[in-house]
């Protein structure tokens, strides 16, 4: 459907030998994609099972800060980034003929096929990022209930239009009511406007954080837990949908089930 | 002149406080009736006979939001007047001298070190400590003196040293979101802000209030020199106490629920003294009342002005009270060399 013009030449590349990645989101397709003797680094923080579900996987691969000098003691063929963040590093990199391939941040589901493309191409494991794609079934709801859902972020911020959020929730077959409201992909959404929106259902990071913050316990506010009973609540580790990668799916599940929840207990 | 200001009879008080007091009651009605939500002053009254959303947005958004504004404003007032009045300097105020910058550095420690989530009084008690710190360490530092020169260098201090601890304690939270967080902790908002924040800070901000309003007569008697204070029979160190405890007491409540919000305590009553007849003991309601009623204006532009993402209530105080301060400074620049 976006068959993306790398992949169209991927068959003539060998597969990477030696792979580094400084970028959490690249790490993750990158171990679920490539045989891990092939990754010579990962980033520290997809080593974090608060931040990644694959950190498990990615123990005894070495850990890296993403700086120029520690990617190449590794020697790599190919160093994965993210296009919006270390861009000296890159260009440093770059500047001494290392390979770096820049994955964008998806703004849609079919973003995240084609960056899990993109990464199977660029290593030479085509087969295997296909075969990624298939085991992430996206199977249509036969009936769902009309609940209008809102996202709610530490510091009151949600997230509508253009984002990667806002396709997660459509796909879940809920409208996102930030969306709705016509707000930005990333945006500040006052308590208030959120109570008077009366959306069916919340969906929140849980409180997992290691230290307190204004931002995280503005969630705690009681007007909020007046209008929210826990049942009209779901919670989406980040680790699901910060990064944008395959893990994204488990978001669109827990959402679905909670929306369908909701419209059996509305009747 | 100045001895005919003095001679000003009592009477003056009552119409002004009178006057504040209704300015304050719209400023408050006002408050409770504009957010993004668009309920109104109808919306408001309207309430009472239709619970619903609204009901939840007025009562438990929006009124804490005006009574928070309106406790935390009246306090920085009238411990704006109070620490003028004993240290007999029209520049000492909570935010310029460090008490607010001190009370938001205890504060933050016991907020980020999770103390609050066992403790919630945890919180107004770690502001108080801080700003007794600070007010404790000035009063050593430039009571006796006097002198604005060596009050505003200690003020300067105290504040540059509360700010790098503050930000020191921040940057080693292991919340992502606490180090952006200085940004509420130096520049003040009453966003968000629920009744549990009113319960938790209001005992001690009124006890502070009545502590500063019964130092009154001291502080009137203290005007005319410390030797004339003893001789009319005013207690010295009771009335430095019941200063420093009263401002601590309230500016540390204060600040730990608000953050800090600069120069409320510093312009306030200085437009109000001439009201007063310039007798320290007689601005310190009027200051409560004015404080209170410039701190919901404030936060009402806050609210009013189009900025993507709402502007800190201390921005707005800091534009409106640093070229006043500068003004004042200048106009006191013969005492000062």
């Amino acid at each position: 459907m976006f068959s993306f013009v790398l992949v169209l030449h991927a068959p003539g590349l060998a597969a990477a030998e030696r792979i580094v990645s400084i970028n959490q989101c690249a790490d993750e397709l990158l171990l679920n994609i490539v045989p891990h003797e092939r990754l010579k680094s990962v980033t520290h923080f997809v080593k974090d099972p608060q931040v990644s579900w694959d950190a498990e996987q990615a123990r005894g691969i070495p850990g890296n800060s993403g700086r120029a000098e520690e990617v190449l003691s590794y020697g790599p063929d190919v160093v994965f980034a993210g296009n919006f963040s270390a861009r000296s590093t890159v260009s440093l990199l770059r500047s001494v003929g290392v390979k770096v391939v820049e994955l964008d941040h998806p703004e849609s589901i079919e973003d995240v096929l084609r960056l899990i493309r993109v990464v199977g191409s660029e290593t030479g494991y085509l087969a295997q990022a296909e075969r990624l794609i298939q085991e992430l079934a996206v199977p249509g709801p036969a009936e769902m209930p009309v609940i209008v859902a809102a996202v709610y972020q530490p510091n009151g911020f949600t997230t509508g239009k253009q984002s990667l959020i806002d396709d997660v929730l459509t796909i879940a077959g809920v409208t996102n009511v930030a969306a709705r409201r016509g707000l930005a992909s990333y945006a500040h959404y006052p308590m208030e406007l959120l109570i008077a929106d009366v959306p069916d259902l919340l969906i929140l990071d849980p409180q997992v954080h290691s230290g307190p913050s204004l931002a995280h316990e503005m969630l705690k506010h009681p007007a909020l837990r007046t209008v929210y009973r826990d049942s009209l609540r779901v919670e989406i580790p980040p680790q699901a949908w910060a990064c944008g990668t395959h893990h994204v799916f488990a978001a669109i599940e827990l959402i679905r089930t909670a929306a369908m929840r909701i419209g059996a207990s509305n009747g | 002149m100045a001895s005919h200001r003095t001679q000003v009879d009592g009477s003056n008080v009552f119409p002004l406080s009178l006057g504040l007091t209704v300015a304050l009651l719209l400023a408050l009605l006002l408050s409770v009736a504009i957010g993004p939500a668009g309920i109104g002053i109808p919306g408001v009254f309207g309430v009472f006979a239709n619970p619903t959303a609204e009901a939840t947005i007025l009562f438990e958004i929006r009124l804490p939001r005006a009574l928070i504004g309106m406790l935390v404003g009246a306090s920085l007032g009238i411990a704006g007047a109070g620490m003028q009045g004993l240290l007999r300097n029209p520049l000492a105020e909570p935010g310029v001298i460090g008490v607010s910058g001190c009370a938001g550095l205890g504060a933050v420690l016991v907020f980020y070190s999770g103390i609050t989530n066992q403790f919630a009084l945890g919180l107004p008690f770690g502001g108080m400590l801080g700003a007794l710190v600070a007010v404790w360490l000035l009063y050593r530092l430039s009571g006796r003196s006097s002198s604005t020169l060596s009050l505003v260098l200690a003020g300067v201090a105290i504040n540059a040293f509360a700010g790098a601890l503050t930000a020191l304690v921040l940057n080693l939270s292991s919340n992502p979101f606490a180090a952006y967080e200085i940004v509420f902790w130096l520049m003040g908002s009453f966003a968000d802000r629920s009744l549990q924040h009113v319960s938790i800070c209001i005992v001690p901000i009124v006890l502070g209030w009545i502590l500063l309003t019964r130092s009154g007569k001291g502080l009137n008697a203290l005007s005319l020199g410390e030797d004339t204070a003893v001789s009319m029979g005013i207690n010295l160190p009771q009335l430095r106490l019941a200063v420093i405890l009263g401002t601590a007491l309230c500016v540390g409540a204060a600040v730990s629920v608000s953050g800090m919000i600069g120069f409320i305590g510093l312009v306030v009553p200085h437009l109000l003294r001439p009201w007063v007849g310039y007798e320290p003991g007689r601005l310190l309601l009027p200051s409560a009342l004015g404080g209170a009623t410039l701190a919901l204006l404030a936060d009402i532009a806050v609210r009013t002005i189009p900025t993507p993402i709402e502007l800190k209530i201390g921005v707005l105080t800091a534009l409106i009270g640093a070229p006043f301060f500068l003004s004042l400074l200048r106009s006191m620049r013969r005492e000062l060399v």
